[in-house]
């Protein structure tokens, strides 16, 4: 597949602040590409530098092919942006932001099927300030794809949306990706990661500290397998350090964590039969992107203090 | 971008300039309002302040406060906020540049400033009794440099003082002082001549001088437009240089 987005050692200082330190990464066409990371990371810096709204201090960038710094006007004829930290002016009305973003583009969608679409089909008439904190976000969203985009970014999407609001917006996404287009997301949020991810760019203090499907990044940095389940007081596990896979054994209580991989579990539910057990809630934990992602910025060692 | 996206986005700032009951206020009703109380008090038979009877150096000289409210009340916080709240960022990343946005804005102020003009001398016309200027392209020559230059003032201020609070804050500390001495409240006639010294750095005197020359009848005066002129240019270019950078 073709890279759609390339960046080559990025590097952004704001004054004496480093935000981004030789980060590279590569988008691929038609896939949900998250930046993830805690704040001050460095992932906004990037993407505004991908949006042509930030001049890198070094380093390559191109989208579409398109150098953002020189070849703004065509690059955001073609990209799509949701911005953190961006507003409408108060009083403009929620049709008049539509058509005038629809103007810009000649292969627009007419405003009136966009705010069907979007939900907002009872706010064409209404301002900016009155509108709720979802129903500004969708508005953003929708103008960030009224011009048919190649390539959308979009940065703490769901930022001040409740759960229910957030599920929408993530089947807005998909169906974004549906429609072919390549899709950049920002997130702090591990599940939203999870949720609609085909690949995430761990980002920490400026680097790019891991790239992975989420799952890959959970097989690889999340610490293998956890089976655990309650045996009676006095009960010897001692054994199942003898099964195949394992690799340690921890008991608490009646509690017992098994660690180890791959087919560990068929191997323990075969001897817990085999030594006459059947333990009723015998499962398997597996770790989060959030235990992964504390792994990896952890081992990650400061360069500087 | 293309002239048909400008002329919408133009009109889009006009409807929105519309909707702010205050700057709406101030650049068209507060000149009326000033105007009718200083002509009324001036409007003395025999007195004459620069040839004229004091109700029309008033009503006449009630339009550089026009053109310091549009430059100095309206247009400053309305560009300023437009930088604080991220409204340029979100225009910015759909192509529409910084400098569209804020010549936009700066159409409007020029279109509202020429509307509240015609207010202005309308609502005078039945009140007060003035003569129609004897060069009028000398007015209307000072008219739209006067209000250029200081647009293009309002908006070095927002370019310099980049919060709504901090824009309109310095946009009002200038307007009162400048109006003050710029000979469209006291006559410049009358001044000390300390303080008269001080109005010949007033850019808004030579605003005035450039509305009332050519309507008493001296004339076309150069010094008033080439200040205005140094003043539109210089206020310009550190604008575009200051919005640029960020």
């Amino acid at each position: 597949m073709a890279a759609v987005v390339e960046v080559q050692h990025l590097r952004k200082t704001y004054g004496s602040v480093l935000a981004v330190d030789d980060l590279s990464l590569e988008v691929e066409e038609g896939e949900i590409f998250g930046l993830l990371g805690p704040n001050g990371a460095g992932k906004t810096t990037t993407v505004e530098c991908m949006e042509g709204l930030r001049h890198p201090d070094q380093g390559r960038i191109r989208v579409l092919g398109l150098d953002p710094s020189r070849e703004p006007a065509e690059l955001r004829r073609r990209i799509g942006c949701q911005l953190q930290e961006a507003a409408l002016p108060d009083r403009i009305r929620v049709w008049e932001a539509l058509d005038l973003f629809a103007a810009l583009a000649p292969q627009a969608e007419p405003w009136r099927a966009v705010l069907e679409r979007w939900g907002l089909a009872g706010k064409g008439g209404a301002s900016f300030s009155s509108l709720s904190g979802g129903e500004q976000q969708r508005l953003f969203i929708a103008l960030a794809l009224i011009n048919q985009p190649q390539v959308v970014f979009l940065d703490e999407l769901t930022q001040g949306l409740d759960p229910a609001a957030r599920r929408v917006a993530w089947d807005l996404v998909r169906s974004v990706r549906e429609r072919g287009a390549t899709v950049i997301l920002v997130t702090h949020f591990m599940e939203e990661a999870q949720q609609l991810c085909d690949r995430v760019a761990v980002v920490d203090r400026g680097r790019v500290a891991a790239v992975d499907s989420p799952q890959g990044l959970i097989s690889r940095h999340g610490g293998g397998l956890r089976v655990v389940f309650s045996v009676p007081a006095g009960q010897d596990v001692d054994w199942l350090k003898g099964v195949p896979h394992v690799s340690g054994v921890v008991r608490q209580g009646p509690r017992v964590e098994v660690a180890g991989d791959g087919p560990m579990l068929a191997h323990i539910g075969a001897a817990l039969i085999a030594h006459g057990m059947e333990p009723a809630d015998l499962r398997v934990e597996q770790p989060t992107l959030e235990d992964v992602f504390l792994r990896i910025t952890r081992a990650t060692p400061p360069e500087r203090s | 971008m293309r002239p048909a996206v400008f002329a919408k986005l133009t009109w889009l700032e006009a409807k929105l300039f519309l909707r702010e009951p205050l700057a709406v206020g101030f650049t068209i009703a507060y000149p009326v309002v000033v105007m009718f109380v200083i002509a009324g008090v001036f409007n003395r038979p025999g007195e004459e302040i620069r040839g004229v009877g004091g109700a029309e150096y008033y009503v006449v000289s009630n339009i550089a406060v026009v053109i310091a409210a549009m430059g100095l009340i309206a247009l400053p916080p309305h560009a300023a906020s437009y930088f604080e709240r991220g409204v340029i960022r979100r225009f910015r990343a759909s192509s529409v540049p910084a400098t569209a946005v804020i010549l936009a804005q700066a159409a409007v102020c020029f279109v509202v400033g020429i509307a509240a003009t015609v207010v202005l001398l309308g609502a005078a016309r039945p009140a007060y009794s003035y003569a129609f200027p004897p060069s009028l392209p000398g007015v209307v020559l000072g008219f739209v440099v006067g209000l250029i230059s200081f647009l293009a003032l309002g908006l070095l201020i927002a370019a310099l003082f980049p919060t709504t609070r901090s824009a309109q804050s310095v946009g009002l500390v200038l307007f009162f002082p400048l109006y003050l001495i710029s000979g469209a409240a006291p006559p410049l006639s009358v001044l000390p001549s300390a303080m008269r010294v001080v109005a010949d750095f007033d850019p808004l005197t030579y605003a005035v001088r450039a509305l009332q020359d050519p309507w008493f009848g001296y004339g076309i005066t150069a010094m008033n437009l080439i200040v205005l002129t140094g003043l539109a240019l210089a206020s310009g270019a550190g604008a575009a240089l200051l919005f640029r950078r960020r």
